[in-house]
């Protein structure tokens, strides 16, 4: 089910001397129940794009769609519709800097969440949702006695408390530590789980992404340049930026002198490649970079091997690796 | 002249009549002032350049008036509120008002303007209004510094009291000028009088100021829960 779309999205910044475009054209459709990766680097334009989903921030042309009814439309940089206030409860927002008041405790930011919506039963909805994300602990703590991750998971109980349907996440994990980081990251999941929650991941990292979202986007130069399952472009870069993101740079920059082979795993990265190559072929190859992961309990992956030197060798390579069904492609530098 | 204890009594009792009544109006009005100003400003919640100039406009203008202009010129005014535009302490209230609330207002305006945007944000997507993001989010996230203000407003006013004199208000500073003047001459001639009289009524002025000083900052320290950066 269609639950977002974003349809020719257009927005610049005016500033005194010229115009910015920060998103050309950006069209997204989130289906219910996705977690939804957009990468790109920084100042891509990839958090102006959530910004302007939860009407923080105004745009020039185009129209965002929830769940069948505008969200909100604008035309020369004119509203013909924003977002209502009953629409803004149905999409919640964290944030990369966490955004908790610094003089409410830990029980009360949350509370407040209710008090704004007037909900006559905040109290235990507070005390839920705390719970839900394992800080009833700190409920009479102030922020600043919390670590970044805590923040995160009150920012998270805080944004649940309205009942979203979808979950926007800014850069939500890149002020944390790497295993603060999986665990921010596993929480949200499991909220996707259990509670049939719509999440948007805006990163600058694939490592991010790559952990938890089953679609994914590219956003570089203010434009989409790659969009589908995750699997797809995971497997399937097709720009520079895309590979650059997916790859560390280095492989590519420093072999450029090499002719490279990709080999791509569809869950049967559990057979024994590279042995079998060497002992079947006969043929020795050196690995440049490999990747694997793990989507509904199947491994797929990545290999990028060193060529051959010799023209029969490689012609032998790519035989057996048809003959056994693997897909690959030359990478050229 | 001389000095008594009841005298002096009822001038401390004049002085902080004059301070608190004058700083109770002065945020009556520079509070929600100080708030609009916020609030139409650039950055703003609801930017708005023609409030935010006119507001602002007014605010300096009266900023601008040194303080005895302000005395002389509400004198008409107090005559038609009080019955009388001089003698009698409440006919500094009007002026010390005028002098004060202009400046709560940019004290206000400050204060709010020091709480992070991103807190804001975070408000405004869960879907608050404007009026519970100033109620609940930008008043009570600046409280600390909208006490320091405060304290800053109240020291300010205390002084603002010593023009009380050129009116015949009464009031510390005023009689403390009224008894120097009175043995010593107008024009310092270089007789000092440093008399026990002298120094109780200038210990009364000092150890005002700094009860308000101490104990204003140590509750603006006391409710602030933000990381205290040592």
């Amino acid at each position: 089910m269609k639950q977002l779309v974003i349809e020719h999205l257009t927005k610049s910044f005016k500033t005194k001397k010229d115009v910015k475009l920060v998103l050309n054209d950006i069209s997204l459709t989130v289906e219910k129940g996705d977690i939804y990766g957009i990468l790109g680097l920084s100042g891509a334009g990839k958090s102006t794009l959530v910004r302007c989903i939860n009407g923080l921030e105004d745009y020039d042309e185009g129209k965002i769609f929830y769940e069948d009814q505008v969200l909100s439309e604008f035309r020369n940089g004119k509203a013909l519709k924003k977002i209502t206030t009953s629409q803004r409860k149905d999409i919640a927002m964290i944030f990369q800097s966490f955004n908790l008041l610094q003089q409410k405790t830990v029980l009360q930011n949350v509370e407040l969440a209710g008090q704004i919506h007037r909900m006559p039963d905040y109290q235990a909805e507070s005390l839920k949702y705390l719970e839900l994300v394992g800080l009833s602990d700190k409920a009479f703590s102030y922020p600043s006695e919390l670590s970044g991750g805590q923040q995160q998971r009150v920012a998270i109980a805080r944004a649940l408390m309205t009942k979203p349907k979808i979950l926007l996440c800014d850069e939500a994990t890149s002020a944390l530590d790497p295993e603060t980081t999986l665990q921010i990251l596993d929480l949200l999941k499991d909220l996707n789980k259990k509670l049939g929650l719509t999440i948007l991941i805006i990163a600058h990292q694939m490592s991010t992404i790559e952990r938890i979202c089953n679609k994914a986007a590219i956003i570089d130069k203010s434009g989409i340049v790659e969009n589908g399952y995750l699997k797809d472009v995971f497997l399937n870069p097709q720009t520079d930026i895309a590979k650059s993101l997916i790859y560390s740079n280095r492989v590519t920059t420093k072999l450029s002198d090499h002719s490279l082979i990709r080999i791509k795993f569809n869950g049967n990265a559990d057979t024994p490649l590279i042995a079998n190559i060497i002992q079947e072929c006969n043929i020795l190859v050196s690995i440049v970079y490999a990747d694997t992961r793990v989507e509904d309990d199947k491994v797929s992956g990545q290999i990028i091997i060193k060529l051959p030197y010799y023209e029969e060798d490689v012609q032998k390579l790519k035989t057996y690796l048809t003959f056994k069904g693997f897909d690959y492609e030359e990478v050229n530098n | 002249m001389n000095f008594s204890w009841s005298d002096f009594g009822l001038s401390i009792g004049y002085t902080l009549g004059m301070v608190v009544i004058s700083t109770l109006f002065a945020y009556l009005i520079g509070l929600p002032l100080g708030i609009l100003l916020n609030v139409t400003s650039k950055n703003g919640l609801k930017p708005n350049k023609v409030v935010n100039t006119i507001f602002g406009v007014i605010v300096n203008l009266l900023r601008s008036i040194p303080c005895i202009i302000l005395v002389v010129i509400c004198m008409p005014w107090t005559r038609a509120w009080f019955g009388t535009g001089i003698g009698e302490w409440y006919t500094i209230l009007i002026p010390l008002v005028m002098a004060t609330f202009a400046f709560v207002a940019r004290m206000v305006e400050t204060s709010l303007q020091e709480v992070p945007a991103g807190e804001v944000e975070a408000i405004k997507s869960l879907g608050a209004s404007s009026f519970q993001i100033i109620t609940r989010v930008l008043l009570p996230e600046a409280r600390s510094s909208l006490i320091a203000g405060f304290v800053v407003t109240l020291v300010n006013v205390i002084g603002y009291t010593s023009f009380a004199y050129n009116i015949g208000a009464g009031g510390l500073i005023s009689d403390l000028y009224r008894y120097y003047t009175y043995h010593t001459g107008a024009f310092n001639d270089g007789t000092y009088l440093l008399d026990w009289v002298f120094w109780v009524m200038v210990i009364a002025i000092v150890a005002l100021v700094q009860i308000v000083q101490e104990a204003g900052m140590f509750i603006a320290r006391k409710i602030d829960k933000r990381k205290k950066v040592s």
